[in-house]
């Protein structure tokens, strides 16, 4: 349904950007009225079969420059009409589902790429395509390093709006630390600039607003970026542990001993048996992924001295092979996508992270949680740090019917996150809060975070224009 | 609970899958829209054939917005590429069915008329006739090539000629009528298809060559349980140009390759890299490459929609920038099968590089006569 101030924002819009860039045609407003939240999945499958009709935003509005953008803000901000960024729609907690009347403002047209040799950074478009950047950036002698499973679907922008991790975030680092400057359009159209500086002390860090304020802030239009030289040797290494928890051991001893492999992985027994069945793993095996990377007589002895502690916390060499498999297969969501596509099916994956020594509690309670829910669940650790890790959780379950689905769905993501909260874990380590989320990360903050939250948006967003609902933030949506 | 036909349930997990790879579909590189995403398209086409969406013009134009040449298919792990381009052209058939393709009627007509959906095409009568009727081999060289490139069809026939010694060339089948089946011309398609399984019965080919891999693989469909086989012109010339690498006078420019990309054509892929080393190796020097990202010209819809011709103009610009920065002012010759991106790709660069079908190209270059069986 869309309001009259919606309908009075397409014609201005129109008029001050052209036809071409503001659509109403039912194929974008279907298109952009989703992303892969499981919640959204159900939805957009039970409106493929006619059951409900498809969510829609009033229009998709593709901006081709910030000066576009901050024309959106404008208009939207002065009749009142909400605005939610669409990067690549990648999102899988619900950040980007369309109240009805507003505006989809998909950034995928703010595309530029420049990278600066000397001070080995890049300036982008906040709607490059994580691979676009990489080839282009590969094409220079440069990659950016941020490899997320969803590379060929996600956006610079959406990267840095969610707090991303990529794969080989235990050596190069989360967005956060990877983004020196930032290009942010406020609403009422306003443009705030920061510029790039390697590092500053001028008060307090402006890009943290906005790194992670997923899209209720702002629009993040361009980011610079600092790059790593490409091709730099890598040494794949696997290793085998009698139990996950002997695993985690070797992985906090070698990581408190300054060891940085770019990817740590480590696997539980029930998805080790699931990835790596063809590589005859013990029952209870954890399996145990590692890339190296960096100058070669270094990473060496760096896999040595790694290895030498996996083996004392019990664990045995299993060569490169099973790195080698998960690489070729690293962006495969086959699993995934096929536990959302039957009806009453549903799967996600939930991230969350915690102390060291919380890690096994927060662990064992999750797991627990889900079979409680009648659901089914592994898990591993990735993206590892001094003070503990983020733990993946990827569960399925069946309901009746995809209605019911969304309720069994969102029963067992409370019932993970509320056992996460009190084992002392943080509900999101980086798809961040979105709708999906969202009360828990009230349970998280308690209200004087909330309301130090709330006092952020009122000051970049008086008028609540700005992707309402997510993080708690403003109506919630769903 | 609704209950789902097992086509549309293959393809469930690209309409509801997490779209790894949507950036690679030349449509949304061109478009920068959601709505050209592969999950996307494959949404729509569900709802099409359920009836649960009204197909406006934007629906029918998305679903003609693709080539079904499965960029987007490459990564392990996803559905199989033949039933995603299977559900596009029943959407698309679903669509002309119901009468919501304007132009529809025109390629129908024009299929009665010309045999063709393009209108009407001059024969150069010269190559066409049969220098052997009792051929193993037979090329259908496609009604798209005599139609935008009759000298290239022209050198296929020459280059099938001196690997083979003689082919066949049927004037009533000049196009195996897939295109039928792409543009959603249903019952079109399937009455060509009877024609074709009995033309080619009747004549007992071994073997039957068309100029693209889409093609042979349309082909193959029609001619599931026949003896004959059926390849790309490039496929079946392959062990030829092998036993000929001696006789391969070096080209004097930097040559690169614009493939139809997809998993399907992968055999053509490995023809043409083997081409291209033997270029390589009778150079003596680096002047070939398979350049893989300049691939996606060959991607282009049938320019016969207005919507898509725009869109293949802007694809090809694309596409001829990414070659012009791999090799810019170097004599460039990008070789292709295809007559569509020939074309596209010819406007773009314009003096810049020559665009030269494959055969046109290997004629100029084999020296001397066919030297085994
Ligand atoms: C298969 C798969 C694998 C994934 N793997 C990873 C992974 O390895 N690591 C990881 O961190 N995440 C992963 N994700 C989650 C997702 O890819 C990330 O959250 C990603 O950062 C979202 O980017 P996007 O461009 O798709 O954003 P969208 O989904 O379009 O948007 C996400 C949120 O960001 C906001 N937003 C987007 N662009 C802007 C902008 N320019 N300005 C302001 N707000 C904006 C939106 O409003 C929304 O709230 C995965 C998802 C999938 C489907
Ligand atoms: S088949 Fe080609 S055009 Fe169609 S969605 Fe896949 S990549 Fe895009």
């Amino acid at each position: 349904m869309t309001s009259t101030a919606a309908t009075t924002a397409i014609t201005e819009l129109r008029r001050a950007l052209g036809e071409e860039k503001v659509s109403t045609a039912p194929v974008d407003l279907i298109a952009n009225g989703r992303a892969v939240w499981p919640v959204e999945l159900k939805q957009a499958r039970r409106a493929m079969l006619g059951e409900i009709e498809f969510d829609i935003p009033a229009c998709v509005v593709r901006p081709g420059s910030t000066d576009d953008v901050c024309t959106v803000l404008r208009i939207a901000d002065e009749l009142r009409v909400p605005v939610i960024p669409y990067g690549g729609g990648s999102g899988i907690v619900g950040g980007t589902v369309p109240p009805p009347g507003s505006i989809s403002l998909d950034t995928k047209a703010l595309n530029h790429i420049d990278v600066d040799p000397v001070s080995m950074i890049a300036r982008v478009g906040a709607g490059c395509f994580g691979i676009e950047l990489e080839t282009a950036l590969n094409s220079q002698g440069f990659t950016f390093g941020h490899y997320p499973q969803s590379l060929y679907v996600s956006t610079v922008g959406g990267w840095i709006a969610t707090r991303a991790s990529g794969t080989f975030s235990t050596l190069h680092g989360n967005i956060e630390d990877r983004v020196i400057g930032l290009d942010v359009v406020l609403p009422g159209g306003k443009l705030l600039s920061l510029a790039p500086s390697p590092r500053s002390a001028t008060g307090p860090d402006l890009k943290s607003c906005f790194i992670g304020s997923e899209g209720a802030f702002g629009v993040i239009t361009a980011a610079t970026l600092e790059l790593v030289p490409t091709g730099r040797p890598r040494l794949h290494q696997a290793c085998v542990f009698p139990t996950f928890q002997q695993g985690l051991d070797a992985v906090q001893h070698f990581i408190q001993a300054g060891a940085r492999p770019a990817v740590v992985r480590l696997y539980d027994s029930g998805e080790t048996a699931h990835k790596f069945a063809n590589f005859s793993i013990p029952a209870e095996g954890a399996m145990l992924l590692l890339i190296f990377e960096g100058t070669g007589t270094i990473i060496e002895r760096e896999s040595e001295v790694v290895e030498e502690i996996c083996r004392g916390a019990g664990g045995h060499s299993a060569g490169a092979g099973p790195v080698d498999h998960w690489w070729q297969t690293r962006f495969d969501t086959s699993s995934l996508a096929a536990g959302n596509c039957g009806e009453g099916g549903y799967a996600d994956a939930i991230e969350v992270s915690a102390l060291w020594g919380d890690l096994p509690a927060v662990y064992a309670s999750m797991l627990q949680v889900a079979t409680d829910h009648g659901a089914r669940a592994f898990a591993h650790v990735s993206h590892v740090y001094q003070s503990g890790a983020c733990l993946y959780v990827i569960f399925a379950g069946e309901a009746k019917t995809d209605r019911d689905a969304i309720d069994a769905y969102q029963a067992v993501v409370d019932g993970l996150l509320a056992s996460c909260l009190a084992n002392n874990g943080a509900v999101s380590h980086h798809h961040g809060v979105g709708r999906g989320k969202a009360r828990s990360l009230a349970a998280q903050h308690g209200p004087a975070g909330m309301e130090a939250l709330t006092a952020l948006k009122q000051a970049f967003d008086p008028h609540n224009i700005m992707n309402p609902g997510v993080l708690g933030l403003g109506e919630m949506v769903r | 609970m609704t209950i789902l036909s097992s086509q549309v349930t293959s393809v469930l997990p690209v309409a509801l899958g997490h779209d790894p790879t949507a950036s690679l579909c030349p449509w949304v590189q061109a478009t920068r829209s959601t709505a050209d995403y592969p999950s996307r398209k494959a949404q729509i086409a569900i709802a099409i054939l359920n009836g649960t969406l009204t197909p406006t013009s934007d629906v029918v134009d998305l679903m003609y917005r693709c080539d079904g040449l499965c960029r987007c298919q490459p990564l392990p792990g996803q559905p199989d590429p033949t039933a995603y381009t299977n559900l596009i052209h029943d959407a698309r058939a679903a669509l002309v069915s119901g009468g919501f393709v304007s132009a529809a009627e025109q390629w129908a007509t024009n299929w009665r008329e010309y045999g063709n959906v393009y209108g009407r095409i001059e024969l150069d009568e010269s190559w066409l006739d049969r220098d052997s009727p009792s051929s193993a081999v037979l090329y259908v060289p496609g009604t798209a090539s005599l139609f935008l490139d009759p000298a290239a069809a022209a050198a296929n026939v020459q280059l099938l000629r001196r690997a083979f010694g003689s082919v066949t060339i049927d004037p009533e089948l000049l196009d195996a009528g897939y295109v039928l089946r792409q543009l959603g011309l249903q019952t079109e398609w399937e009455a060509e298809r009877d024609r074709v399984r009995e033309l080619v019965a009747r004549g007992g080919y071994q073997a039957v060559v068309t100029t693209t891999p889409r093609e042979a693989i349309g082909l193959a469909t029609a001619l599931a349980d026949q003896a004959a086989v059926v390849s790309s012109l490039l496929d079946s010339v392959q062990p030829w140009m092998t036993s000929m690498r001696t006789h391969l006078r070096p080209p004097d420019s930097r040559i690169s390759f614009a493939l139809q990309p997809t998993e399907e054509m992968a055999v053509e892929r490995e023809s043409a890299i083997i081409l291209l080393e033997h270029l390589a190796h009778c150079s003596g020097r680096e002047i070939v490459t398979l350049a893989p990202e300049a691939t996606s010209p060959a991607a282009i819809e049938r320019p016969i929609l207005p919507s898509t011709e725009q869109l293949s103009r802007r694809f090809a610009e694309t596409c001829a920038d990414e070659l012009l920065e791999l090799h810019d002012g170097e004599n460039l010759v990008v070789l292709t099968v295809d007559p569509f991106s020939k074309r596209a790709l010819a406007d773009q660069l314009g003096a810049r590089a020559r665009v030269v079908n494959v055969a046109a190209f290997l004629c100029e270059h084999l020296e001397g006569e066919r030297t085994d069986a």
